[in-house]
């Protein structure tokens, strides 16, 4: 049900909004269906920051089924939690709770618990030695966090799960996963260049770019607004605003006023940015548009009607509501189908 | 001994973070550094050899080491899993880094080979351990993997047997819930579960028979940590200059010598400003020698630099310096204006004499553990001069009395040369033309601030070194300075009329 819109990439990380939401049903499906298609995917996870080993160890069963040949990246003390039988390629050096970060190849099928590099600089570094090993598609088992949106540098693509477990009100359900879907799928923009701006020596949080291709540098987001608000006659055409976009930053931007409209606000990637829903929606009827350095590709949001707690959404009306909320040319899926 | 504090000063620390071993066997030594204790002298001067024959080696063939550095690259530190094999069966993952070191080995061994210095070195000998490797890999695939091949036990084989036959069942009977499903997962979890006991079991009889064999490769283990850091020694000699210390054997003539040393981080810091290290020559003899010199002169810079020179020939480590000849020191003590000492609630006089106390302390029963160098850079300067000449006249002397020190003594203060073995002086301003310093000052006035005005004169001073008849007294040139700062033109019509 999946693996056609996974196909085109050869790093996929699945996102929960919650718990229970179908994050590990999504993958074990996916897994599933690599298979069936002659493929051995590998398999690694954003590791849980603060999540101590003898927390999960004592209430994590291992979850992800896995096939002989697979690849698995996972801290040294998961591996006697699952009961594949295996073969140890290689160490990796990476540090976390619960051990070094190991690299394994299933010799049987089985179950394997998974828990990663909670860098995203050692998790990029763990993708190409997967690659280099010979896997041709890695999966990586993402977090619930809001961290773990910072996928562009880790994954080509993401699957978005959702579920009744997220909330009672579905309404709010709805209305977050569109919003998480939307800061998942920001086009990318063709005004920077995440590269040229590496070399650039800008120490400040604002870049504005002029309609002469000026960079303009700001480190406070009102002294950016006033220039924006006056001299938009000369034609900011965009600000590029880097590491973690606030409420008080809209807020801020907010006094550039009319100046705003036809504005390109790019920000790092989705993660960036911590408005709440309202906050942006203000922001894009001001006519500002927001787009990102790095882009990632929302592959499929998945639905799951059911929640942990007894309070399930009716199967129909959640899928409908999730379909409309978001746009068209993604992919909903129900994981219970 | 130099604290932590000064071996930073001095530039000990810096030395150590040029230094680039290749393996973490050898950054374990880098970071251990510390001078050989005078009973090791024989360690020392083989430790000193050994850097010596690798240097003469790189500098003739630099890229025939290539491949002894790669096969050094991949080393990991394996010490604790080769002690753990004496006591608990080795985990999986500690066998399989046992198995790729011992895989590694043999890369090691015929890099080895094609260097014939390594032959030459004392204490290293590097081999292959073939007989321990097969322990681990009884197959002999030397795949650089682990797992317990099916060969290793008839039980092992049958349960992966049965293990194969339940995955292709599951397999064909697709993932739609029905009572044999269950009944075949039920089974799995059963073989793993028996797979693991087996698997465990021989990990330990694997463990014990490697384990006959963990001294041989621990000994060796300390050869490549040797090695590595010798070798990162020699590539810092061949980067930054400097040669391989004579050590002299104890003798009542012998003589500490450096000629034309530097101190490379300060030589970096002034390469900097484009400007560059004037290199420094001392030698000493027992007893006291003293510098003296125009303020901003460079006498702390001569002491530091020979502070670390000694300390560098003392802990195995080429001098950065044409020449050295160092006598069988045991210990270094320096004393120089602290400004920690006024946070202690001493004053910085104060501060001075308590350590000054434990440095006599350790002179005077210092017998069997080698000679003192005792470095004082401008002792007493805290009080006032005429109590300050006599506590550097009285340490002159009682430094000269005492036959087991090295004594070098920076001062401002008259009538105390005349009492020392040597005298130094540093050139200064000596030399420099005053028509064009004014000159070269006036032109930079108005613009300047006073960091640059310092810079400037730093340029017409000469930081050499030269040796001066006792009897001279320490030149005059603090007006000069204070002249040559442009310290206010009224206060200096204050001190013209003193």
């Amino acid at each position: 049900m999946l693996y056609e819109f996974i196909k085109p990439y050869s790093s996929i990380a699945t996102i929960g909004m919650c718990k229970n939401a179908g994050k590990t049903t999504v993958l074990n499906s996916l897994i599933e269906e690599c298979f069936e298609n002659g493929e051995t995917p590998a398999l690694t996870s954003i590791g849980r920051d603060g999540e101590r080993s003898d927390v999960v160890t004592s209430t994590k069963k291992p979850e992800i089924f896995v096939y002989g040949g697979t690849l698995v990246a996972t801290a040294e003390a998961l591996l006697s939690l699952g009961d594949i039988s295996r073969e140890i390629v290689d160490t990796t050096g990476m540090p976390t709770p619960m051990g070094e970060v190991v690299i394994l190849r299933a010799c049987s099928d089985g179950l394997v618990q998974i828990a990663g590099p909670s860098m995203t600089a050692q998790l990029k570094v763990l993708r190409e030695r997967l690659f280099e090993l010979g896997a041709k598609r890695v999966f990586l088992d993402g977090a619930l966090s809001r961290k773990s949106l910072a996928m562009p540098a880790v994954s080509e693509a993401c699957i978005l799960s959702s579920g009744a477990s997220y909330a009672r009100d579905m309404k709010k359900t709805v209305e977050d996963t569109a919003h998480s879907a939307a800061l998942m799928s920001l086009e990318k923009t063709g005004r920077f260049d995440a590269a040229a701006l590496e070399k650039g020596a800008y120490a400040e949080k604002f870049l504005a770019l002029d309609a002469e291709g000026e960079l303009l540098a700001f480190a406070q987001a009102r002294d950016a607004a006033e220039r924006i608000r006056a001299a938009n006659a000369a034609g900011i055409r965009a600000l590029l605003v880097r590491g973690g976009v606030t409420d008080s930053v809209f807020e801020a931007l907010f006094a550039a006023g009319k100046q705003l409209a036809g504005l390109e606000i790019v920000i790092e990637d989705g993660s960036r940015l911590l408005v709440r829903t309202a906050g942006y929606q203000k922001m894009l009827r001001a006519g500002a548009r927001v787009t990102v350095l790095d882009e990632t590709r929302l592959a499929a949001v998945t639905v799951n009607p059911f929640s942990a707690y007894g309070e399930h959404y009716d199967k129909n009306a959640f899928f409908d509501a999730v379909r409309s909320a978001i746009p068209a040319e993604i992919p909903v899926v129900n994981v219970r189908d | 001994m130099l604290d932590k504090k000064q071996l930073s000063d001095i530039g000990f620390a810096y030395v150590l973070e040029k230094l680039e071993p290749d393996s973490p066997l050898g950054d374990e030594l880098r970071r251990r550094a510390a001078p050989y204790p005078a009973q090791c002298r024989t360690a020392l001067a083989r430790e000193l050899e050994n850097v010596g024959l690798l240097f003469d080696a790189l500098r003739e063939d630099r890229e025939r080491f290539y491949s002894l550095e790669r096969a050094l690259m991949q080393l990991k530190d394996i010490r604790r899993s080769v002690a753990n094999s004496r006591e608990a069966a080795l985990s999986e993952v500690e066998l399989f880094e046992v198995k790729r070191f011992l895989i590694l080995l043999e890369g090691l061994e015929k890099a080895c080979i094609e260097l014939p210095v390594i032959e030459k070195l004392n204490d290293i000998s590097i081999f292959s351990m073939n007989e321990a490797l097969d322990i681990l890999d009884p197959d002999g695939m030397r795949a650089q993997t682990f797992r317990l091949a099916d060969s290793c036990s008839e039980e092992l084989r049958d349960i992966r047997r049965e293990r194969k036959r339940v995955d292709n069942a599951l397999r064909s009977l697709g993932s739609a819930p029905s009572a044999e499903r269950d009944a075949l997962t039920a089974e799995r979890t059963i073989l793993a579960a028996r797979e693991e006991n087996e698997e465990q079991r021989l990990r330990g009889a694997m463990t014990k028979a490697f384990s006959a064999h963990s001294e041989r490769l621990e000994a060796l283990i300390g050869s490549i940590a040797r090695l590595d850091f010798a070798l990162s020694k020699a590539k810092l000699m061949l980067a930054e200059g400097g040669c391989i210390p004579a050590l002299l054997p104890c003798g009542e003539e012998a003589e500490l010598e450096l000629v034309n040393m530097v101190n490379p981080m300060l030589r970096a810091v002034l390469a900097e400003k484009g400007m560059r290290f004037t290199p420094v020559s001392i030698a000493l003899s027992r007893g006291a020698a003293v510098i003296t010199g125009a303020n901003m002169g460079g006498k702390s810079v001569a002491v530091k630099t020979l502070a670390l020179n000694v300390h560098l020939a003392l802990a195995g480590f080429p001098v950065f310096a044409e020449k050295a000849v160092i006598p069988l020191i045991g210990d270094i003590h320096l004393l120089y204006e602290d400004r920690e000492d006024s946070r202690g609630g001493l004053s910085s006089f104060g501060g001075e004499m308590v350590r000054f106390g434990t440095i006599l302390d350790s002179v005077t029963e210092g017998a069997n553990g080698g000679d003192r160098l005792v470095l004082l850079d401008e002792f007493a300067r805290g009080t006032n001069p005429s109590e300050g000449s006599a506590l550097v006249r009285a340490a002159v002397r009682y430094f000269n009395d005492k036959r087991n020190a090295y004594a070098l003594i920076t001062t401002h203060f008259d009538d105390v040369a005349n009492l020392a073995s040597r005298h130094y002086q540093v050139m200064g301003l000596k030399n420099a033309d005053p028509a064009a310093l004014e000159a070269a000052l006036a032109a930079a006035e108005g613009a300047s601030g006073g960091a640059s005005k310092s810079e400037l004169l730093s340029r017409f001073m000469d930081y050499g070194l030269f040796r001066a008849e006792s009897t001279e007294n320490p030149p005059r040139d603090a007006l000069k300075i204070c002249r040559a700062l442009r310290v206010s033109e009224e206060f200096m019509g204050y001190v013209d009329s003193e």
